[in-house]
This record gives C-alpha cells, structure tokens and sequence, in this order.
C-alpha cells in the first residue's frame, strides 16, 4: 500500500469526492472508503485536496460561465472541433435545462409513502434497542454542569478533571467535559481558571464571540457585555481567537477586544487577577464596564442618571469590595455626585 | 448528510463503536491539509465530533469518516461564509491566519486556471461534470441522458477532478502547502 504513486492516490481521492456527494452510500462501499481512509494518512490529504477542489467556489462559478457560452453555443452551428466526443443527445439537451422545473426540494420527502413510514418505525425501534443496551453511553460520554453566581457572591468550583474555577459575582457558565475535549461557556461574568494540564484535552473558554485556547494554565475572563471581552493571563500562554484571529498571550498580558477593535493589555501581575482579593484596576476603563463590575459584587444596584456618562473614562486602583469607597473614588476623580433612589445609588452631575 | 447513515437494516446490525481518537485524528489532519490554522482545525473538529456523537445516539453510521468529513465541510463553508463577511480589523498589532485552501480556491486566479482548464476538456467530460456538480445529478440520471454506463460517468469525473488537480499545479497553485 506503501508504494501507492501520488497519481494514483488522487485519482482514487478524486472517486471517493464523487462518492462521497453522491445519492446512494451503500455499506459495503462505506465501509470500504473507512478502511482507504485509515490505511495511509496520505489518503486523507489527497481527500481533503480533492474535497476543496470539488466544493471551490471558483470552480462552481467557472462552470456557470462554461455553461452559459455552451448555451450560446447550442444557437451555432455545432463545433467542428468537438463533434468527436459530443453526442448528439447533448445539443438537445442544452435548451430544455433551463426551462426544467425546478428539483423537489426536501418538503417532497416528507409525504406519505408506506416503505418509508415504516423504515422510520424500524430505524425508531433500533434507536431504542440501542439506548437500552448502552443506558451509560451518555453519562460516560459528557459533563455537563451549568454553574452560577449571584450578585456579590463569588464560588470555586473544582471539575472533574483537577481544574480550578473561581467565579466573580453576577456570572454564569457552562462546563462540558468530553473524552475529547474541556470547554467552557460563559454567558456572563467573570471568572479565573487555573487549568490541570493535559496532553490530549485541550481546555477551551467561550464568551461571546472571543475563544480562549489553553496552551498553559492560569488567565481570567471576563464578559463585559455581549460584544466586549476582556482575557489577563498570569501563568503560562493561552491562545484567544476572535473573529477570525488569533493571539497567543504569554503570562504578564492580556487582550481587550470590542467588535472588530483590539487592545493588548500589558503589565498584567501577581498570581491571579485583583478583583479576587476586591480590588480592580481601572486603565481608561469606560465608567458604564466599571458599573458592570460593581454591580457584580455591590449589594446595592449602582445607576447612571443619564446614559451618556457610561462614556466617562476611570482610571485608577478601586476598591470593589467596599462599593462605597468605589463610589467616592469615581465621584472625586470625575467630578459627580451620587444620590439613593428607590434603594440603587445613582450618579450624576 | 441522511445519505451517510441508515435509518433502516439496523436491527439485524450491532453499532460498531466509533473509534473517537481515530476520528479525531483523520478529522484533524483533513483540515489541516485543508490549510486551516491550528485553532480553527480544532474548534471543527470538536465541533464536528459532538455533531456526530449525536447522531450515533440514533442511527447506525454506515461510515464515520464520511459523515465526519461532510460535517466538517459544511462547518468549513458557514465559517467562511462568516468570515468573508467581516471586514479585516484595524489594529496593525494583528496577526493574521495564512489564507485558507478554500479561500486559495475561491480566487480570481483560481478561477481562471478552472476556466482554461475546463475549456480545454472534451466537451462530454464538462458536460458531465457540470450536471453532477452544479446540478446535482446522479451517474445513473447522466448515463441515462448521454447514453452512458454509471461507471463510465464516475469515470469521467474522476478525471475531470485529476485534469483539474494538475493544471492547478502546472499554474503554481500548490494544494499540499509544501510545494509537493
């Protein structure tokens, strides 16, 4: 199989590409293509050039073009050069294309024939044998855990797998533990992981639209709305993906990123991030993200009187766990004044 | 993708026990091959693994692998579809990913390499290839209409996709990514 040439390698890609985009997949032709697949890993090379050459959008439209001048052609006399291997069904064939109705669609499968019905019932049956007879598959297979804080409330939670994760108020997050894989969700919040290393799991964060990676261990998260995300890492390298990019940070740095903007953050320190022992440090931080963080550990809701001032930019070393000394701290540096209403502080001019 | 899994015949069939690592593996270095970074290799392949795990809750999967590689085809096509969307970012600081296969292939150059390419392959040989790519035929419904065997159909596209393959190459577009 070894001394398989690289012509012929590709001509038998190039067949399982048909194949494989083809209407009928028996088994036994199935079974054959896994067996190919696993017999040389240059096959699947030659499969997945072969694959983007078939689905290659330039392809689709250089054939749109060849076909609208063949149908200009079909208007001439035919081709002299080409009569060899053209046969005359062909130029028939050419006008009436255009004018076929168009091919059912997937509705057309969904009516009533009996043979179908009843191999859904079989195919239903077999679903069921199989759940039956593997009645741990599931549990075996995934974590799934959905974890949560409240306002003020900060968690560790220990997974699994030895990896560590310190919840900040106000946050939300989703584990799910493959054999393959360690990713977590976060719908909101903030949180520091500290990740057990391992050589085949790699460990994967979600928030929003920004991807952290783990290559080494110790970063923290943070959502600061839907289209904000904020990454710090203190030990070792992670790598961030974000629409369509990629970082990777080494210890001591950090990514801010917001839409298409993004913001490399420097002089990241100590062993974890501040805001788990109170404390955050504000580096032209808009004053709406800073509420967003007060309000993850303040006991009473802070607001703006008017929006506009969530523009204002904070800079400086706050204590968030006293929101009152956070308060008179961004009242002093920004010239504003603050008001109870209806139990929230509110901020104003 | 129904094609890759029946839904029928199972009772008779133990479920063979997808092989996950091998999987995993094959996924991975068929992306990669497809010129992705590692990153986006990885989110697809896992991806692409949980997609299949739930299909396996329910169905025999007559071959894994095919099943994995459309999976991870079409997931290739919507990120693409997303990507070419936005715009680049601003900030220089950027590194960006090398350009994609897909992206090679879906070039004004590439275009006009298929386009000479096409136009120097004897007519049948487009012409059957056009209706199973762009039309979506099967061999047999094409055999039927050009007075063709299924086989030599599937023939015809195999080397139409091989004539292609090699005048990608003779213009200097390199699949493989290492000159080969």
């Amino acid at each position: 199989m070894m001394a398989q040439g690289k012509a012929e390698i590709e001509q038998q890609a190039a067949g399982w590409v048909e194949w494989i985009h083809g209407h009928v997949h028996d088994t036994e032709t199935a079974a054959r293509f896994d067996r190919w697949i696993e017999a040389d890993p240059r096959h699947v090379d030659a499969f997945a050039h072969m694959s983007a050459l078939w689905e290659a959008g330039a392809l689709t439209r250089a054939l749109a073009t060849c076909m609208a001048r063949n149908d200009n052609e079909g208007a001439e006399p035919p081709a002299r050069s080409e009569t060899q291997d053209q046969p005359e069904s062909t130029d028939r064939e050419q006008t009436p294309r255009a004018a076929r109705p168009p091919r059912p669609g997937r509705l057309a499968n969904l009516t009533f024939r009996p043979k179908t019905w009843a191999r859904a019932v079989a195919g239903l049956a077999a679903a069921l044998v199989l759940m039956l007879a593997y009645p741990a598959l599931h549990d075996h297979f995934f974590e799934d855990v959905d974890y949560a804080t409240r306002i003020g409330q900060s968690r560790l939670v220990a997974l699994q797998d030895g990896t560590r994760i310190r919840l900040g108020g106000a946050t939300r997050l989703h584990v799910r533990i493959t054999p393959w894989s360690r990713h977590v969700t976060m719908a909101r919040g903030l949180a520091f992981f500290d990740v057990a290393h391992e050589r085949t799991r790699t460990f994967a964060v979600s928030a929003g639209e920004t991807r952290v990676q783990v290559l080494g261990t110790a970063f923290d998260v943070e959502l600061l709305d839907d289209d904000a995300q904020q990454v710090r890492v203190y030990r070792g390298r992670v790598r961030v993906g974000h629409a369509g990019n990629s970082w990777t940070l080494p210890a001591g740095s950090g990514l801010f990123v917001s839409g298409q903007l993004a913001k490399r953050l420097t002089g990241i320190e100590g062993q974890g991030p501040d805001w788990m022992q109170g404390w955050f440090d504000a580096q032209d931080t808009p004053l709406a993200q800073l509420l967003e963080r007060i309000n993850r550990t303040s006991p009473v809701p802070v607001m703006l009187a008017h929006p506009e001032l969530g523009e204002l930019r904070i800079s400086g070393r706050l204590r968030l766990s006293s929101t009152q000394d956070a308060i008179d701290v961004i009242c002093a540096s920004q010239g504003l004044r603050h008001y109870r209403k209806g139990g929230a502080i509110v901020l104003a001019r | 993708m129904e094609q890759l899994c029946d839904t029928h015949g199972q009772e008779e069939r133990a479920i063979a026990p997808v092989d996950w690592e091998a999987t995993q593996r094959a996924l991975l270095r068929y992306l990669l091959a497809r010129r992705l970074s590692p990153d986006l290799a990885e989110d697809i392949a896992q991806e692409t693994l949980a997609r299949i795990l739930v299909v396996a809750r329910s169905q025999a999967i007559s071959s894994v692998y095919a099943l994995a590689f459309r999976i991870a085809s079409n997931l290739l096509v919507d990120h693409v579809r997303l990507e070419t969307r936005k715009a680049p970012p601003p900030d220089e600081d950027f590194v960006c990913d090398a350009p994609s296969l897909d992206r090679i292939l879906d070039s004004q150059r590439a275009f006009d390499v298929f386009q000479r390419c096409l136009s120097r392959m004897p007519h049948l040989r487009r012409e059957v290839l056009l209706r199973r790519r762009v039309h979506h035929e099967s061999c047999r419904k094409i055999g039927e209409d050009l007075t063709l065997s299924s086989k030599a159909v599937e023939k015809h596209i195999t080397r139409a996709l091989c004539d292609l393959r090699r005048a990608m190459n003779r213009e200097g577009i390199d699949l493989t990514g290492w000159n080969g």
